[in-house]
Formats: structure tokens, sequence, C-alpha cells
């Protein structure tokens, strides 16, 4: 799966755990969602257990901090860094 | 005028633009001074945000200088004018910082179970401060606890290698905000601060603005609560001093009843419990407005603590929104690590652990972190005797917590739309939650879990 690919899955999961009235659609990939109103930090821990499930990310053993997963490049790095 | 228009003054273009003139600036100059003195704020902060206001790409540098200041106000109110000792506690202070923040620079060369385990090595250095603390000469220590959560913040930050290439000044302003503060931090660390930090002028402009609703907002909550204190509980009041005396429904306060073991008809300790739940939301808004009106003011425009929490349509909704530095602490250093290490488990058990974690671990121990000497100077019956509700709060907030995160996850696949009827009815359910639970988080000397048990059985009528 290319990097497009992976970014258009993930707006897909963003925007069935995006608060209601709220969509990941158009923001841009280096914006914090949480700052935006887009999700609630909590909705940070489905998006965790979305990038373990889906693309075998291990945050703890990568040594990613959760709240760099608030954009989704951060989300994209941490997919490309599990795959390395 | 438009009330909503008005409401939101802080975006309205033409405003912004004013105040980013001379004399635009020296009016919200003099207007945040006046706010300041109506709710108290230290003398520092009016002169800290006028050097900010002049000199904004310093902004950094110069609250560290007004760090000092800070400082030095904080050892007035331990040893009062003693000048040498004021000086020494001023000097010693920021050189204890500075080795803080150096240590963390060195992050990588930690031994590897305290790398590994960075908080809890933290930790544990505050408590043995904290121990430190009882030789008089070393008194001063007994303000760790009110570091101890921005240092897990400088911590955190350097166990991800994110402290390498900042200084030490992009530190102390958080450490030692010239605002003073709580033991919660209000704007976190650098990490988020930087990211609301404002970075052009306009933005600044807006960002004040912003700080300036707040600390009206702030005036507001007061004065509804003192309406209240005044008209329900027949107190006398500070503010609102006009209120007639007489003019009361003559309710006690949940202390009171608690206090006294007498308890109301059903009805009225219904009433008691939701008022009480009112009271603490506008007191907690009314704070968190003022120490975030001033870091809006001085040019990081972040999140409100308090959001319209009564309006929340679920438990963890309502936590969100109540106060929402203390549990974003709580996520940051208990929620997430649980959950990260618990991988073995089922979704469920492992959400509900990391919660727990949380909401009930880290939410007593930052408790028991404000009050040391329950710890240092009490047996286990004395300790016990002022942290056994509390216990019973953390417990059932958690339960509350956990409950409602699985519920919101199942509502979020179904995507049903609710009716306003069924909106009320969930709001209704939230504020009869949390007003239930507050019943054992009023901490009062010589009330214990039993007392507060038999409060609650009063409400059925038992």
């Amino acid at each position: 799966m290319d990097r497009q690919q992976q970014r258009e899955n993930l707006i897909e999961f963003l925007n069935s755990v995006a608060r209601p009235g709220y969509r990941a659609d158009d923001i841009d990939d280096h914006s914090n969602l949480i700052d935006a109103g887009i999700i609630d930090s909590f909705a940070l821990i489905q998006i965790i257990f979305h990038l373990e499930q889906n693309y075998g990310c291990n945050l703890q053993a990568l040594g990613i901090d959760p709240a760099d997963l608030g954009s989704i490049n951060g989300m994209l790095t941490a997919i490309a860094r599990a795959n390395e | 005028m438009n009330p909503g228009v008005l409401a939101q003054f802080h975006e309205n273009e033409a405003l912004v633009t004013a105040v980013q003139s001379r004399s635009g600036r020296l009016a919200l100059w003099l207007i945040a001074t006046l706010l300041f003195t109506w709710h108290e704020v230290t003398v520092l902060m009016p002169a800290a945000l006028a050097l900010v206001m002049v000199f904004p790409a310093q902004r950094r540098i110069l609250l560290s200088v007004a760090a000092a200041g800070t400082l030095a106000e904080r050892f007035l109110d331990i040893a009062g004018m003693q000048w040498m000792f004021l000086t020494g506690g001023v000097v010693a202070g920021l050189a204890c910082l500075y080795i803080a923040y150096i240590l963390v620079l060195r992050f990588p060369l930690w031994p590897a179970a305290a790398r590994r385990y960075p908080l809890l090595t933290l930790h544990t250095g505050i408590w043995i401060a904290l121990l430190l603390s009882t030789i008089p000469w070393l008194g001063v220590l007994a303000m760790v606890p009110f570091l101890a959560w921005r240092l897990s913040y400088l911590v955190m930050q350097g166990s991800r290698g994110k402290v390498a290439g900042t200084r030490f000044r992009d530190h102390l302003f958080y450490l030692v905000p010239v605002f003073g503060g709580t033991q919660t931090p209000y704007g976190k660390g650098l990490d988020y601060l930087t990211r609301h930090e404002a970075r052009d002028p306009g933005a600044f402009a807006r960002s004040q603005l912003a700080g300036i609703k707040l600390l009206l907002l702030a005036i507001l909550w007061i004065y509804v609560r003192e309406f209240m204190d005044a008209a329900v509980f027949g107190h006398t009041v500070e503010r609102l001093t006009a209120w007639p005396q007489g003019w009361t429904l003559g309710l006690s306060r949940l202390a009171e009843y608690l206090q006294s073991g007498v308890y109301p008809a059903w009805h009225i300790g219904w009433g008691t419990i939701y008022l009480e739940l009112i009271r603490a939301t506008l007191s907690l808004a009314a704070v968190g407005h003022v120490i975030v009106g001033c870091l809006r003011l001085l040019g990081f425009n972040v999140f409100r603590n308090t959001y319209k929490p009564l309006l929340s349509e679920s438990v963890l909704e309502f936590w969100n929104r109540y106060y929402y530095y203390f549990k974003e602490l709580l996520v940051e250093f208990f929620f997430y690590p649980t959950y990260l290490r618990l991988r073995a488990l089922s979704p469920s058990s492992r959400m509900f652990a990391a919660v727990f974690a949380a909401a009930f671990l880290g939410n007593m121990y930052h408790h028991i972190l404000s009050r040391p000497d329950t710890v240092i100077h009490s047996d286990f019956a004395g300790f016990w005797s002022v942290w056994g509700p509390r216990f019973i709060y953390c417990f059932l907030l958690a339960l509350g917590i956990g409950v409602s995160m699985l519920r919101q996850q199942k509502m979020r696949k179904s995507g049903s739309e609710s009716s306003p009827l069924i909106r009320v009815r969930r709001m209704a359910g939230v504020w009869t939650f949390y007003a239930i639970i507050h019943i054992w988080n009023v901490r009062l000397e010589n009330v214990g879990i039993a007392d507060c048990m038999r409060f609650f059985l009063s409400l059925l009528g038992i």
C-alpha cells in the first residue's frame, strides 16, 4: 500500500472517530487534529489501536510519543517506521 | 448589537486590527491591568505583560526574567522580608531548576533503568526532596509539589529527545509562571505552549482579546457563585455586598450537612448535591479562566480549562470539559503509558486498566502529592482519615469513565443521531453521576467514608 492510499484509509478512519459535525478530509497533513477540534485526546486511543491492528505499529517499541499521532503526517510516519 | 457578536468580540477583525495600533495596545494593557487588580493577580503580571507587548519576539526571555520575581514572591510567603534568605532562595531555586534542565538535556546518559522509567525516577527524587524538606533549613523544598508536574512535562519531553536544541529560558517561563498558577500546569509543557504561541501581531492580538474575554467571564462566574451563596445558602459574600440580608432560601452546603451529621429531607438533599456541582463548576471555571486568560494575554492561545461541562452528554465528555489540564496530565502520565504497555490484554480490559491508572491511581497520587505531610508525618489511620473518601471518589470516577468510554465507542460505531429529549436525559444522567460522586470529594476533617455513605443513603430516603 503506498503513502497516498494509506492517507486515504486514515482519513476514512479519522472521520469515523471525529467529533460530531467535524471531518478530517480538508485538514492539512501537519495540522494537529486535537488542536483543530476534530478529535479529542481519547480518540487518540482509538487511533493507536487502529495503527496497532492494521499496520503493526508498536509505539512503545518504536519510541513514538502518542502526542505525535495528533497529525496525519505523524500517523503516516509511524506507519512508515513500523514497516522499516 | 447582536449578543452573539458581542460575545465573540475577540474574533472581530476590526477590533483585532485596532488593538495592534499603539493606542490600541495601551488601551488593552490598561483594561488587562484593571482586570488583574480585580482578580488579585500578582503585581508582576502587568509589568511582564507590558514588556511582552513591547517586545513580543523576546517573550520567553522576559517571562524567564519574571520567573525570578515569581520565585522571590513565593519565598517571601515562606520567609517574610529576610533579604539574605530571599536572595539566597531565589539563586538556589534558579540553580536547582537549571541543574534539572541540564540533567534532562543529558537524558541519553542516564542509567538504563532511569531511562526506562523517567517519571518514576523523577518522582522518587521529588519524594526524597520532600523528606529532606522536614530539615528546617531545607524547608524551601516544600515548594517541590508545585514544580512536580511541570518537571514531569520537561522530563517526558527529554525522554523523547525534544529538549536537545532548546535553551533554559524555553523552559523556565512555564516551570515558574509569572501569573502564579496551581499545582496543575495549565498550558502543559513546552511542546504544547510552542504550538499555541502567537507568531505574528494578528495572532497575538487575537490571543490577547481571547484572554480579556476569559478574565471578564471569570468575573461573571464569580458573581453568579456569590449570588448562589447569598440567595441559596444565606452566606455573607465578599463582592455581592448589595444583596439584601435575609433574602435567602437558607439551605445548608453539603459540607455543613456532612459535618453536622444531620441530613435534610431527600428532596432537599438532591437539590443540595446538584447545587454543589454547579458551584464547584463555577469556582473551577473562574480560577481556570484567570490562569488561561493570563496565558492568552502573554501570547499563548491555549484551550480553556473549563468549557461548558454542564452541557456534556456523557461522563467522559464532562471529564474532558470540566478540568482539561488536569485530565490531560492524567492522560499523558498515566493513561497512555499504561495503555501502551498492556498490549497483551483484550481491547476493553486494556482500556479499563488505563482508565483506572489515570482516573483512580493518578488522581489519588496527584492529590496526595499536594499534601505530602499526610504521608511523611501520619500513620496509616491518619492517612486514611484524610484520603478515605477521595479513594471512593476516584474509584467511582474511574468506573464511570471506563463505562462511558465503552458506551461512546459503541455509539460512534452505530452513528445514530439523538433527539433533543434524549440529549437532555443524557445531560441529566451526567449531572446526577457527578453530583453523587462529589459527596466523597468534599475534603473535610473528621468526615469519613461512612459519613458520606450515610448522606448518600439519606438521598434514597434510607
